[in-house]
């Protein structure tokens, strides 16, 4: 057949079919999503994240004004809305297109039950019988055609020969299996091919239209769009800053001088050169920006109001950077930088500059309180109030007046109690499974903890807390889902949902997702950090609506906390100096350090035995048995051939002692190697 | 239905094949002899032109390509920022009027040298960061290709310094680098004992001694 011969698609048969195709295959998922977000956001938006409305901050306007836009840009009438229902409702269109197209009859319409009026179970004598009624009153000899016009005859004609063949078709032997086979009596029909495209569309005069716009499709929007993604996957870095960003960081880091001291002001200063800034503003250089973030932490507008907004986009925008250069400095392991990259988080978020005034520094944890203000505070009536705790729990003097927020003071104290703090009630490395650490295994740090409040004295005993949270939370069962993921029962817990959002931070949306700790996880020998830090994201706050007597009985909930480690335990046995410092990115006085040990030892021998002579040892004719003996076969005699078998034994025995204890020291050898760089 | 459009198709087809068939007749009868004539429709130059046009094209692309590369190159700064030490020395080697001594041009290559260790030891401990930062995408690819050119860079300059040392005393350069090392040592030093002031500055805006003292007795 000639390949010129295509067939357009003339009656709008299939074009539909394609079209309804290529807009559902992205439509779908786009809905999905847009569902999702709007059920996520319907569960979040019940009154947490409020803004303080009691209290009235200079910039209290612009900043409910940006957190109003940023609110609505995830809205639900939003672009993305806009195309999903446009995309409907082209759908909609489509489907009521291909409703009204009539399928052409062709051979593979052919139903020969249909057309002898007989239902598809009849018997070969109601076909036959069905037939002769037909046949004679289609017969063209039998019909009257002296009167008919030429088609209706030639219409007579067609419905005795469709007759005679679906006759055929029911029992002639060959003319039932061409129908069988092809849905057709005469045998394979032609097979077509077509272009699913309207006529006029190519033949007509719009036919060099379509070829632009093949061109343009394949010869531009296709590599520019591929281009375009790339470069951009390039630019970016996998936290979403831009590379050259990131490039800042990195040499800032590799030409850091440890003699001089970090503190937030070099933290904010480093960071004001981001690209990310010339996006919100073409104008911004780093000098400016950096003003602005120094008049962010002294509460003060810009010389130009006008410029608040502005300001508070790119006190917006910082905590981001901050959190992508905590990750860059962290895997240069300097702890230095690491705490005041932090500082630096918490003191935008608060807007506070703790590092000019020994006043302001000495007060931070006050302060951070919304509508306190360091001239208004009562700091000679009361020496020694610095701490959360100590305003809550045992002021020296009367906190209303201490404060100096007049009538606000109740409000004040009840933002103050509800920051939450830890008290850790267990902490320790964990190796899922065993209950010691071996050389070389995979480890994680497991916290366990009550969140309390600074009003909130000591922390509850473990044998009041109530059994269910004993069991659940704080001995976690060693079922076989928590060892296949340790970490489930740490997204089990409902993300922390702080009730205000600090004042002066525009931001609801990051402050909501970023208000936990981050994790650091110290080496005791050269105070440096040992392993890429952690975000303490998932926690139970309900123990800060407890009172006192709540809190210390059975109704205070634990909290779980698991920091993974990505290297391996040390080769050698021994005894190894770490310290967990979990700092809250958002508030001062919640940060806590736990000394840790971390206790290499090999399987220790009494259980070895015990493994050894508690069961009874299988017969030799089962296969447990036969596995014994090749097990104690390779102990005794081949030691160095069997690291393989040793390997897939260990899965499948039930004493993995004796072969796990053979290739982890294998492994050592290779470990020690490492180390030694 | 199908059946007559299937045939009406079919006619086409044939009518088409016949009237090329008859193209073709014609063709060979009024040329004579109809193999060569096919042929001399094609000229010779024409695969000759596609080939050189081919040819022109591949290596303007591969020049275009290498000359952006090496530009790329050149515009990458190095990850220590400006080499001051180095640019010192070349300077003062290079000054004719008057002639710098040579005692100074030995001090100068040494802190050239100690430079060069500081760099080297540098990039020696945080490599194996840069390689962790590169592998989980914190940084672009940009940057791991910095730090492999730094690596390179360093090696050269190891090796022109030993040369440097070699054109003023044979034998020099095997004593120059631990001398070289121990420079870099003592400005490390010394670096951290000229901040003690500023770092005591910066504290002091945050603590005051007496609470520093506290803290020490605790």
């Amino acid at each position: 057949m000639s390949s010129a011969n295509y067939d357009y698609d003339e009656n709008s048969q299939t074009w539909p079919y394609f079209a309804l195709t290529g807009i559902l295959v992205p439509l779908i998922p786009a809905t999905i999503s847009l569902l999702k977000d709007q059920i996520a956001k319907k569960e979040e938006s019940n009154d947490k994240f409020k803004s303080v409305e009691w209290f009235e901050s200079y910039n209290k306007e612009d900043v409910q004004k940006l957190r109003k836009r940023k609110a609505r840009s995830g809205a639900f009438f939003s672009k993305k809305f806009v195309f999903v229902a446009a995309g409907w409702v082209l759908v909609g269109l489509l489907a009521y297109l291909i409703r009204n197209i009539d399928v052409a009859v062709s051979g593979t319409n052919f139903d020969p039950w249909k057309i002898l009026q007989i239902s598809e179970r009849a018997t070969t004598r109601e076909i036959r019988s069905a037939y002769r009624k037909l046949s004679v009153k289609y017969h063209p000899d039998k019909v009257d055609t002296s009167k008919m016009s030429q088609k209706e005859i030639d219409a007579v004609d067609a419905a005795y020969v469709m007759i005679n063949k679906a006759y055929k078709a029911l029992t002639d032997d060959a003319v039932k299996e061409n129908f069988l086979k092809y849905g057709n009596p005469d045998g394979p029909g032609e097979v077509t091919h077509g272009i699913a495209l309207p006529k006029f569309l190519i033949e007509g005069r719009s036919s060099p239209f379509l070829v632009a716009i093949y061109i343009l499709l394949i010869a531009v929007i296709l590599p520019l769009g591929v281009g375009k993604w790339w470069s951009g996957v390039k630019a970016h870095t996998r936290q979403g800053i831009y590379s050259d960003t990131a490039s800042g960081f990195l040499e800032h880091m590799l030409n850091f001088d440890p003699a001089n001291l970090v503190q937030v002001k070099d933290i904010l200063k480093l960071v004001s050169e981001a690209r990310e800034y010339r996006d919100i503003d073409h104008a911004l250089t780093p000098e400016r920006v950096y003003d602005l973030l120094l008049l962010q932490l002294a509460r003060r507008k810009p010389e130009n109001p006008a410029d608040e907004l502005l300001k508070l986009k790119v006190v917006a925008e910082t905590p981001r950077l901050l959190l992508s250069f905590l990750q860059i400095a962290s895997a240069f392991r300097n702890t230095d930088v690491c705490y005041a990259i932090v500082d630096a988080h918490r003191c935008l978020i608060q807007a506070l500059d703790i590092e000019d005034d020994r006043k302001m520094h000495k007060y931070r944890q006050i302060l951070q309180l919304p509508g306190v203000d360091l001239a208004n505070l009562d700091t000679e009536g009361a020496p020694g109030m610095f701490t959360l705790g100590k305003l809550l729990k045992k002021p020296t003097e009367d906190p209303a007046k201490f404060l100096g927020v007049g009538d606000n003071s109740a409000k004040v104290l009840d933002y103050a109690s509800k920051i939450p703090l830890i008290e850790p009630l267990d902490c320790k490395f964990k190796v899922p499974g065993v209950d010691y650490i071996p050389p070389s295994s995979h480890v994680h740090i497991d916290l366990r903890f009550v969140v309390k409040s600074a009003a909130h004295k000591s922390k509850p005993e473990i044998s009041k807390l109530s059994k269910e949270q004993v069991r659940t939370r704080l001995e976690e069962p060693n079922t076989l889902e928590a060892l296949r993921n340790p970490y489930q029962i740490v997204f089990d817990q409902p993300a922390i949902a702080m009730d205000y959002v600090p004042p002066y931070f525009p931001d609801a949306k990051y402050f909501s997702e970023n208000c936990g700790w981050v994790a650091f996880l110290i080496i005791q020998k050269d105070g440096r950090i040992g392993d890429s830090p952690g975000m303490v994201r998932r926690v139970d706050l309900s123990n800060l609506e407890l009172t006192q007597e709540q809190f210390m009985s059975s109704d205070a909930k634990v909290s779980v906390f698991k920091l993974p480690m990505t290297a391996p335990t040390p080769a050698k046995e021994g005894n190894f100096q770490f310290r967990l410092v979990l700092k809250n990115l958002a508030f001062f006085g919640s940060d806590i350090e736990i000394p840790l040990v971390m206790k290499v030892e090999t399987k220790p021998e009494e259980a070895a035995t015990d493994d050894a002579y508690g069961i009874e040892p299988p017969s030799e004719d089962s296969l447990a048995g036969a596995m014994a003996q090749l097990r104690g076969d390779e102990v005794k005699q081949i030691e160095s051939e069997s690291e393989s078998e040793s390997e897939s034994e260990s899965s499948s025995s039930d004493d993995e002692d004796s072969s796990e204890s053979e290739w982890t020291d294998m492994d050592t050898d290779t470990e020690e190697e490492d180390g030694k760089k | 239905m199908s059946d007559t459009s299937f045939n009406s198709s079919n006619f086409a087809y044939e009518e088409g094949n016949f009237t090329s068939g008859e193209g073709n007749f014609t063709n060979s009868t009024t040329n004579g002899t109809s193999t060569e004539n096919i042929q001399s429709n094609v000229s010779i130059y024409t695969p000759v032109t596609y080939i050189i046009t081919l040819l022109v094209l591949l290596a303007t692309f591969s020049s275009f390509y290498r000359k952006r590369k090496v530009n790329k190159l050149r515009s990458m700064s190095s990850l220590f920022g400006e080499n001051r030490p180095k640019e010192m020395y070349l300077q003062l080697k290079a000054q004719e009027e008057p002639k710098v001594n040579e005692k100074l041009l030995k001090t100068a290559l040494i802190r050239r040298g100690a430079e060069a260790v500081r760099r080297l030891f540098k990039l020696k401990e945080c490599e194996p960061y840069m390689n962790i930062l590169y592998l989980k995408g914190y940084i672009g690819d940009e940057d791991h290709e910095r730090m492999k050119i730094q690596k390179k860079l360093i090696e050269v300059e190891l090796s022109e310094v030993a040369m440097e040392a070699e054109s003023y005393k044979k034998g020099w350069s095997q004593q120059l680098f631990p001398v070289c090392q121990e420079t870099t040592m003592n400005e490390a030093l010394r670096r951290r004992l000229n901040a003690i002031k500023s770092r005591e500055e910066k504290l002091g805006k945050e603590w005051t001694v007496e609470e520093i003292n506290i803290g020490i007795n605790k």
